[in-house]
């Protein structure tokens, strides 16, 4: 990883169109301002990995017919009827 | 279907991704859609290369009816479960602004619309909805994006169970 220093004010140039500057620090945290064409995608990692991770989990292959005709079954009976419980 | 709408309770007003500086706070993007063919032009997260869709309309195998839809993917061996967001009985609205509205050619937000991908589960009470990662989609461009709302739930019960 590469690695550098910045002060407040400064930037980070990333390929031709993408500019991170420090905004600023304060104790542990560390204000960014991004610049980036709009088709670049900015995210807070964590949100990324937890939406591709729901994301992965949700897409379904081959299978998808099958499963929504069973978890449509269920839905029906468990919102239809009270089934005890 | 009764679900319960707190989500929104506690949650501050954290910025949201690409397009926290909404124009609009918040549209309802409450358009019905028709089966048709769909482009993400950069994919769904997780997905980069998977972009070319088709969107239909979920019909259970005794010919019911049902608020799923499916989007299916024509590049792999992909596809999603979807349902309206108006079928949880949420106020679910989405911030627009004009880039998104740039991205999906479309000149106002009553154009969009959004669909809300379901994760399947065995239970049927771990059956999630993302309210976090709407997807976009304009069905006059046919083009369509994933869209992130930090402070909405990742993982929002389908069922919220209720007398009815």
């Amino acid at each position: 990883m590469l690695i550098l220093s910045r002060r407040p004010g400064e930037s980070v140039t990333l390929g031709d169109d993408i500019v991170v500057t420090v905004v600023s620090v304060n104790g542990n945290q560390v204000r960014l301002g991004i610049n980036a064409p709009r088709e670049v995608r900015v995210l807070r990692d964590e949100i990324y990995k937890a939406i591709r991770e729901e994301n992965q989990a949700a897409a379904k292959a081959h299978e998808q017919k099958r499963e929504m005709d069973d978890a449509f079954k269920r839905l029906r009976q468990g919102t239809g009827e009270s089934t005890g419980e | 279907m009764m679900l319960s709408n707190d989500y929104d309770k506690e949650r501050g007003k954290a910025p949201v991704s690409n397009y926290a500086h909404a124009v609009v706070p918040g549209a309802l993007l409450d358009r019905h859609l028709e089966e048709q063919r769909l482009f993400f032009p950069v994919g769904i997260l997780g997905f980069p290369e998977s972009r070319r869709y088709r969107l239909e309309i979920y019909r259970p195998e005794d010919g019911s009816e049902s608020p799923f839809l499916t989007l299916k993917c024509l590049d792999q061996d992909l596809s999603f479960a979807l349902i309206y967001p108006r079928s949880l009985g949420l106020d679910y609205r989405v911030p627009v602004n004009d880039e998104m509205l740039d991205a999906l050619s479309a000149t106002s937000a009553e154009q969009l619309s959004a669909l809300l991908i379901v994760t399947l589960r065995e239970r049927i009470e771990d059956i999630t909805v993302n309210l976090q990662g709407p997807l976009v989609i304009n069905p006059a461009s046919s083009l369509g994006l994933q869209l992130v709302v930090e402070h909405c739930p990742l993982r929002y019960p389908l069922i919220q169970r209720s007398a009815e």
